[in-house]
């Protein structure tokens, strides 16, 4: 078995391209990536985004919003400058990301009660920077559905005091402080127990926000497609070798056909091992990833995702007569779990019906146990699931796929 | 150093009975029997697609012959396939190599699946590369080597582990003349060595140089075998006439018919192959009779008969169709 292994690093070794390749994938696309998003060490690397605001209501409530967002904080993330009329013309130009427009009688109608309507203009050139105002308004329009459900009757009143020529009476400003107090303590029990719990969770995960890196994420997202590349190449080598005739050779000889295709699996795990290594210390290196890291539990998760993934290689090769085909299904299952199973795209990010699918893909839990270990500080117990389930979708996969290519194998001495 | 042939000395190092394989509808081999003597080269002759391949891989044990027995050194391959494979030296018509090793990282992987370890095969590394004539290019990737050389450690690697009995399957396909006389003078050396060799070809003037005796093999069945006078004598005692013209087959055979000591071993419409015996009046005297026949008769070779006149007799069609 070692010398079947050593054979195989010595002449990936002498062939360097392919591997070189399948390293340089992972560690290209999160530096690509990574720029894009601005890198993720520092909010303020972000370009703040820019909003065009025309408020055609000039009334309370709105005056109270654009109060709000001119705040600093606001400030780092959207750009926003209010414009007349001809905020469309400007984003016709091209000026910003999205024109929010406050129609007329805005205020009136909300505290009324009646339905009121919000309109949101998106630069169609861009795709992330409007989806974000789009979703931001959204969430506005719900915020402000509620305060009118909870405080509309006291809102009006706010409303007319301040429409007064004449400074309120001190008994009506209190009377109507008193009602808006005793309307949101009835809701002490709904708001404050969730913020609570958020804050408890933001203290066990206190060094996620620490650790975190964009550049670090996308290496594991894009790794892990990498070393399913590793394992169809390192079982899909049966095929050359059978194609070149050597695997006819070694089975004239007293190489036993186990030997020669568990040989072939055990190789992909030990070099997609390596090769994770490998990416994990220049990923250290570059500093996209922070120690400490549990290492064990890493080498564990590691190691179970590459026997699962040479094992789901090895059922996939089996099944196909051509390495043509081989290639042709290998790459498609690889794309199919990579994307479905967040090496692609994040996966809180995905449509539902997605992120249903994604925990039948070895994927997402190799990538989930890698972000908890490296960006959540996270230890073999709290991986001992993703482990568990790829290590058992390794058994599986492995056992099915070695009998089947063995079954396929002594197809060769025909 | 000599081409000629070497006896082996009647002991059986491989016995072949009956053997026969079938793939669906395909009779691939059809009931052989052979039995190649230790310290001979046995020739199996015959044209592509004859079954030579498809025999050698039910030898080394890659194919379960649907009928027949194999005996290596006396005892049935069936009941220790293993341990057959570890005697015998299989070197197969492919170039088997990894490209990207070296010649001794090749003999060294090849060397320890047959549980060769340490000083052991460092040694015999070292003997077989000197073998082939490759010891000074041992530690380069193989990548760079020539079709030749390549050819050579294909067949080195078929030695490493020092069998008694080696199976060459056509080890000499597309090389150049020169290649091809380096590998048959090691294949000499090995036999001279005292091991015993079966060796596939569809080179006549390959099997007629080199081998001990020979079967000639065709749809297969085994046509005949022996020696190389032996199955040259299957011809008859004499000159080989080959005639072509405008004559038909009958016609010819009518006229073959009256003169004495003239055999007709291959008639058709416009060629024929014919044997004018020793014994007779002669090659002249035959022609004389043929061309007052009044045949058309437009070219004549005289020749002394060779395994491709044998091949045509028996199967009615050259080797190199």
């Amino acid at each position: 078995m070692l010398g079947f292994i050593r054979k195989d690093l010595i002449r990936r070794w002498r062939s360097p391209a392919a591997t070189l390749a399948m390293i340089a994938f992972p560690l290209f696309m999160s530096g690509m990536i990574g720029m894009v998003s601005g890198g993720g060490k520092d909010d303020e690397q972000f370009p703040p985004i820019k909003v065009l605001l025309e408020d055609r209501d000039g009334g309370l409530l709105t005056e109270f919003l654009k109060g709000a967002i001119g705040r600093e904080e606001v400030k780092k993330r959207l750009l926003i400058t209010e414009v007349g009329v001809e905020g469309r013309a400007r984003m016709e130009n091209g000026d910003a990301s999205a024109l929010v427009i406050f129609p007329e009688r805005f205020t009136d109608d909300l505290l009324a009660g009646r339905p009121a309507q919000l309109e949101v203009v998106r630069n169609p050139a861009e795709g992330i920077s409007p989806e974000i105002v789009d979703q931001g308004v959204q969430a506005l329009a719900a915020y402000l559905d509620q305060l009118q459900r909870l405080l509309g009757a006291q809102l009006d009143s706010l409303r007319t005091l301040i429409d007064a020529d004449e400074m309120p009476a001190s008994a009506t400003v209190g009377t109507l402080a008193v009602a808006v107090n005793d309307r949101l303590r009835g809701l002490d029990r709904y708001l404050f127990p969730p913020l609570v719990r958020i804050e408890r969770v933001k203290q066990a995960k206190a060094p996620v926000a620490d650790r975190f890196n964009v550049y670090g994420y996308i290496l594991i997202m894009t790794t892990v497609m990498a070393l399913l590349f590793v394992a169809a190449r390192s079982v899909g080598d049966l095929f050359e070798e059978r194609k070149s005739g050597m695997l006819r050779r070694q089975l004239a000889s007293p190489a036993d056909l186990r030997l020669i295709v568990g040989a072939k699996i055990v190789f992909g795990v030990v070099f997609g091992l390596l090769l994770l290594g490998l990416l994990a210390v220049i990923g250290l290196a570059l500093r996209w990833l922070r120690p400490p890291i549990d290492l064990p539990a890493s080498l564990l998760l590691g190691a179970c995702f590459s026997l699962a993934a040479c094992g789901v290689m090895s059922l996939i090769f089996a099944l196909v007569r051509t390495e043509k085909q081989a290639g042709i299904l290998g790459w498609l299952v690889i794309m199919g779990m990579s994307s479905l199973g967040g090496s692609m795209i994040n996966i809180e990010n995905m449509p539902q019906a997605m992120q249903r699918l994604s925990p039948f893909t070895l994927n997402y839990w190799v990538i989930d146990g890698f972000k908890q270990l490296v960006f959540g500080g996270a230890h073999l117990g709290d991986v001992a699931k993703n482990v568990a389930i790829l290590a058992a979708a390794g058994v599986v996969a492995t056992l099915a796929g070695y009998l089947l290519l063995m079954r396929r194998s002594r197809e060769v001495k025909a | 150093m000599t081409d000629e042939p070497h006896a082996g000395t009647g002991v059986p190092v491989l016995e072949v009975k009956g053997l026969r394989k079938v793939f669906g509808d395909l009779v691939a081999v059809d009931g052989i029997s052979f039995a190649v003597r230790e310290g001979e080269i046995f020739g199996f002759l015959g044209p592509n697609g004859a079954g030579k391949t498809t025999s050698i891989s039910m030898i080394c044990g890659l194919l379960t012959p649907t009928e027949g027995e194999i005996l290596v050194e006396g005892r049935p391959a069936r009941d220790d396939p293993r341990e057959v494979k570890r005697r015998l030296g299989v070197v197969p018509q492919e170039v088997a190599l990894y490209e990207e090793l070296s010649a001794r990282e090749n003999l060294e992987f090849w060397g320890g699946i047959y549980g060769l370890r340490g000083a052991g095969l460092r040694a015999r590394i070292a003997t077989v590369l000197d073998q082939v004539g490759l010891g000074e290019r041992a530690r380069e990737p193989i990548k760079n080597f020539s079709g030749g050389m390549k050819r050579r450690l294909n067949l080195a690697m078929g030695l490493i582990h020092d069998p008694r009995l080696i199976l060459l399957d056509e080890p000499t396909v597309g090389i150049d003349p020169q290649a091809r006389h380096n590998i048959l003078e090691v294949v000499r050396d090995v036999v001279r060595a005292g091991r015993t060799v079966l060796y596939t070809t569809h080179y006549l003037e390959e099997a007629e140089a080199l081998c001990d005796r020979l079967a000639i093999i065709d749809h297969g069945r085994i046509l005949a075998q022996g020696t190389v006078a032996e199955l040259k004598a299957q011809l008859g005692e004499g000159s080989l006439l080959t005639l072509q013209g405008g004559f038909t087959a009958i016609a010819l055979g009518e006229v073959v018919a009256r003169i004495d000591g003239l055999t007709a071993l291959e008639v058709g419409d416009g060629r024929a192959l014919l044997l004018v015996a020793r014994a007779s009046a002669g090659v002249g005297h035959a022609l004389e009779a043929l061309y007052r026949a009044d045949l058309r008769i437009e070219g004549v070779t005289i020749k002394e008969p060779s395994l491709e006149d044998l091949f045509l007799k028996l199967t009615g069609r050259e080797l190199r169709d």
